[in-house]
C-alpha cells in the first residue's frame, strides 16, 4: 500500500491482490471481509485509472483499510467469522451503502462485471445484464446503485447481488451470452448453495501444522541428540568401533533432520520488516518529520519464536529513530542536511548470528544529558560521569528507568524503552549495541542467534560438576596463572596483553567448598560479553563445545541467578545452563 | 447455419448487416417493416431477429412485443444509435437479448450476434 505513494504502478499489484483476497473471501462466505475488498478495489480501481489522486488522505484511509482486512482475518482465525465493525472505513471508501444491515439483505450470488473498454452504452449493457439476471433470480442490489449504473456513472465495473435458484454454472452461461463483457466472475456468497458438481479436488501440496507440534518436534529431536550421545559414550566407553561407525550415521540423519525441523521454524524477517514502513510514516506524520525507510536483507531467516519476539524490540527502536533520532525538517535543514531522514534497517548472517542494524541520520545521542541525568538519577558519581567514555555512556541508555526523552510522548520516553529491549534480546541470547555520534546519527546492533531451541555451549568443569555456557555469550577463553590477577577496588580483576578483564570464580558463585588455590596445574577463564564488558569467569576446565537443548527451569529451580535452564548431556547427566546476564549479581557479591 | 432476420426501414443498412453477417456464414433474410417481419419470423423461424428502433409505422419497440408474443423465446437484437438510450433500455425490459450500434461495427455485430445465439 505504501509502495503506491511512490510508484503508482504499484497499485496493479495491490489491486490483484485485493481481487483474490475478494473472491476467496466471497467463496468462502466471509460477507463483511468480501464488501470491504469491494469497496477497497473500487477505490483502488480509480487510483488505477487516474480517475482519483494518491495524497495523504487517501494513503490514510487505504492504510485503515488495510488494518481493517488485518483485523478480519485475525477475528476469522479467533472464531471463524468476520463480524467485524467496518462501517467507518466502508465510509470513508465512501462505500457506507454497501454496509446497511446486511442481514436484512438475502443474496447469494454477487456476479462482478468488467464491460470491454470499448462500450459504448454502458448503461444499456448494464441494463441488459441486470435484465438477463433478473429472469433468474431476483436483483438485490447492484454496486454502483441502480441510479448511477442507470446513467452511465460508473467505471467499467460494477457488481451485482442476486439471490438466485440457478447453479454458478448456469449464472455463468448467461453472462457468457452477454456481449462487450471484457470478464465477469459470479461468486457464491454462501456456503448452503453450493452448485452440484462444484466440489472439485485441488491438489494440495502444503499443510498447515500449529507451532507447537513444530515445537514438539524440536524437542523429540533433542531428545534423540541426548540418545545418540549416550550410545556414542557406550561405544567408546565399551570400546565398541562398530556400534560407534553406526551412531555416526545416526548421527547425520538426526542432524538432518534436525536441520529441516529448525528450518520449518525459520521464517524470513520480511514479515516483520514489512510493516515497519508503515510504522515510521505513522510516526512521522505525527511528529511532522520526513523520513524515508531503507531495507535490506529482508530475506534473512529467524527462529519463528525468535522473530515474535524480536518484532516489538524493533519497532520501539524504530520509534525511537523517528521520535528522538530524526530531527524537524527546519532543524535539519538549519544543520545542512537534506529535510528528509533516513532510517535503514539492514539484516545479514555473520558467523552464524542474525544482525539486524537500525540506523538513522538524525542528531544523535546527546552525551552531556546523559551524563547529567545519570547524575541526577544516581546511577553514577559526578565523578564517575566526567571521566565516562562515550561507549559507557551510551551502555547507561540500557539501563532500567533511564530516559533522557526531554519530553514524553505517547511514543516513546517512557523509559521502558532501551531496558526492555536489552532484556528481550539478551533472553534470546543475543546482544544489543548502540553507537552514536552527535549531530550524525545513531545505531543500534541487535545480534541474534538464529534459534533459541538448540544451542551451541560450551561444558566447563567446576569442582566436581558441570556447567554449560552459551557459546553466544563467549568471547574467547584464556588460561589464568596467579601472576595475571590483581585486585582493584575490592575486585579481581584479569590482566591479558592490554585488557583488564574483571573476573569471578564460579566456584565461590556457586558456594562450592575448597578453594582451588593454584593446587590444580592451571585454570581457564572463559571470558563472556556481559552488557558489552567482559567478564572473565574462571572454571577448572573446559570439557566440551557440543550443541545442547535447553529446558527451561522450573519452579525453585528458576529462582536461581545465574542459571537460565538445564540440559541432559549425553550421560544422562543433568547441566545447568548459565545466564550471564543475571550471573552478575551473585557475582559483586563474591567479589572480595 | 443460424438463420438472421434483418428489419430495418433503410435498404443500405439492411445491406450492411447482410454483408456483414453473410460473410461469417450466417443465413439473412430481410424485412423493411414490422408487419412483413412478423410474419417471415412465422414462416421462417429465425434464429436472431436484429430489430431497427426507428421505424415508421410500426416502431421496434412495438414489434418486439408483437415478436415476444409469438415467440416468448425470441432472440431480439436492438439496432439503436446514440441517444436512443432510454427506448433502447425500455426494449431491454422487454426482453431484447442485446443491442448494437449504429454506425456498425462488423466485429460488434458478429459478436453480439454470436453471443446471443449462446451455443447454437
Amino acid at each position: 500500500m505504501l509502495k503506491i505513494e511512490e510508484d503508482p504502478s504499484a497499485v496493479n499489484e495491490v489491486f490483484r491482490l485485493v481481487h483474490t483476497l475478494k473472491g476467496m473471501a466471497g467463496y468462502m462466505g466471509y460477507q463483511n471481509l468480501s464488501n470491504l475488498c469491494h469497496a477497497l478495489e473500487n477505490i483502488l480501481g480509480k487510483v488505477r485509472d487516474g480517475s482519483l489522486q494518491v495524497g495523504d488522505e487517501l494513503t490514510d484511509t487505504l492504510l485503515a483499510a488495510s488494518d481493517a482486512v488485518d483485523g478480519i482475518i485475525s477475528r476469522i482465525e479467533e472464531t471463524g467469522r468476520d463480524d467485524y465493525d467496518i462501517s467507518s472505513i466502508l465510509e470513508d471508501l465512501g462505500f457506507a451503502e454497501i454496509n446497511r444491515d446486511p442481514a436484512s439483505e438475502d443474496y447469494n450470488f454477487r456476479v462482478d462485471v468488467t464491460l470491454t473498454e470499448d462500450c459504448m452504452m454502458k448503461s444499456a449493457r448494464a441494463a441488459l445484464i441486470v435484465q438477463a439476471l433478473s429472469e433468474v433470480g431476483k436483483i438485490v442490489k447492484t454496486d454502483p446503485d441502480e441510479e448511477k449504473i442507470d446513467n452511465g456513472d460508473f467505471d467499467r465495473d460494477f457488481s451485482i447481488y442476486i439471490d438466485s435458484k440457478a447453479t454458478k454454472q448456469e449464472i455463468e452461461e448467461i453472462l457468457r451470452r452477454i456481449g462487450e463483457v471484457e470478464s465477469f466472475d459470479v461468486v457464491v456468497l454462501k456456503g448452503n448453495t453450493k452448485p452440484a458438481g462444484e466440489a472439485k479436488l485441488e491438489r494440495v501440496d502444503t499443510i498447515r501444522v500449529t507451532t507447537k507440534q513444530v515445537d514438539t518436534i524440536m524437542n523429540l529431536v533433542g531428545e534423540l541428540v541426548i540418545g545418540k550421545s549416550r550410545l556414542l559414550q557406550l561405544a567408546q566407553h565399551y570400546n565398541i568401533p562398530e556400534i560407534k561407525e553406526a551412531v555416526d550415521v545416526l548421527g547425520k540423519s538426526i542432524t538432518r533432520l534436525q536441520d529441516e525441523v529448525l528450518g520449518f521454524r525459520m521464517v524470513k524477517l520480511e514479515k516483520i520488516f514489512h510493516k515497519l514502513p508503515r510504522v515510521v510514516r505513522d510516526l512521522s506524520r505525527r511528529f511532522g518529520k520526513k523520513v524515508k525507510v531503507e531495507i535490506r536483507g529482508e530475506d534473512t531467516e529467524l527462529d519463528r519464536s525468535v522473530l515474535d519476539e524480536i518484532s516489538e524490540p524493533l519497532v520501539h527502536l524504530i520509534r525511537n529513530a523517528v521520535d528522538h533520532g530524526v530531527e524537524k525538517p527546519e532543524e535539519r535543514i538549519r544543520n545542512g542536511k537534506s529535510d528528509t531522514g533516513r532510517i535503514s534497517i539492514t539484516a545479514y548472517k555473520e558467523r552464524g548470528n542474525v544482525i539486524i542494524e537500525i540506523e538513522d541520520d538524525g542528531r544523535g545521542v546527546d552525551f552531556e544529558k546523559i551524563r547529567r541525568k545519570a547524575v541526577e538519577k544516581g546511577l553514577i558519581s559526578p565523578y564517575d560521569a566526567e571521566k565516562a567514555t562515550n561507549e559507557q555512556l551510551l551502555n547507561l541508555l540500557f539501563v532500567p528507568g533511564f530516559s533522557t526523552a526531554e519530553n514524553v510522548t505517547d511514543v516513546s520516553g517512557r523509559g521502558v524503552g532501551l531496558d526492555a529491549v536489552k532484556t528481550v534480546v539478551e533472553r534470546l541470547g543475543g546482544r544489543v549495541k548502540i553507537l552514536s555520534e552527535k549531530g550524525k546519527g545513531t545505531k543500534v546492533t541487535i545480534s541474534l542467534p538464529p534459534t533459541v531451541a538448540i544451542i551451541k555451549a560450551l561444558v566447563v568443569r567446576v569442582g566436581a560438576e558441570l556447567y554449560a555456557i552459551p557459546l553466544s555469550n563467549v568471547l574467547k577463553v584464556v588460561s589464568v596463572r596467579e601472576s595475571n590477577i590483581e585486585t582493584i577496588h575490592n575486585q579481581k580483576v584479569l590482566y591479558i596483553r592490554n585488557e583488564i578483564i574483571p573476573i569471578l570464580w564460579l566456584r565461590e558463585t556457586f558456594g562450592m567448598n575448597g578453594k582451588n588455590k593454584g593446587k590444580t596445574l592451571e585454570e581457564v577463564a572463559v571470558i563472556v560479553d556481559k552488557e558489552g564488558e567482559s567478564l572473565g569467569l574462571v572454571v577448572d576446565s573446559i570439557i566440551d563445545r557440543q550443541e545442547i537443548v535447553i529446558k527451561p527451569p522450573d519452579g525453585y529451580l528458576s529462582k536461581i541467578k545465574g542459571i537460565g535452564g538445564f540440559t541432559i548431556l549425553g550421560n544422562g547427566k543433568v547441566v545447568p545452563v548459565l545466564d550471564v546476564a543475571t550471573l552478575t549479581g551473585g557475582a559483586d557479591d563474591d567479589a572480595r | 447455419m443460424p438463420t438472421v432476420l434483418v428489419v430495418d426501414d433503410t435498404a443500405f443498412m439492411r445491406s450492411v448487416i447482410r454483408e456483414i453477417l453473410s460473410s461469417e456464414g450466417f443465413e439473412v433474410a430481410e424485412a423493411e417493416n414490422g408487419k412483413t417481419a412478423l410474419e417471415i419470423y412465422k414462416n421462417v423461424k429465425p434464429d436472431v431477429v436484429t430489430l431497427d428502433i426507428v421505424m415508421p409505422e410500426m416502431d421496434g419497440i412495438e414489434v418486439l412485443k408483437k415478436l415476444k408474443e409469438i415467440d416468448p423465446d425470441v432472440r431480439v437484437i436492438m439496432c439503436t444509435a446514440l441517444g436512443e438510450e432510454q427506448i433502447l433500455k425500455k426494449a431491454i425490459k422487454m426482453g431484447a437479448k442485446g443491442y448494437v450500434i449504429k454506425p456498425f461495427h462488423p466485429d460488434k455485430v458478429v459478436e453480439e450476434v454470436k453471443k446471443v445465439l449462446g451455443g447454437i
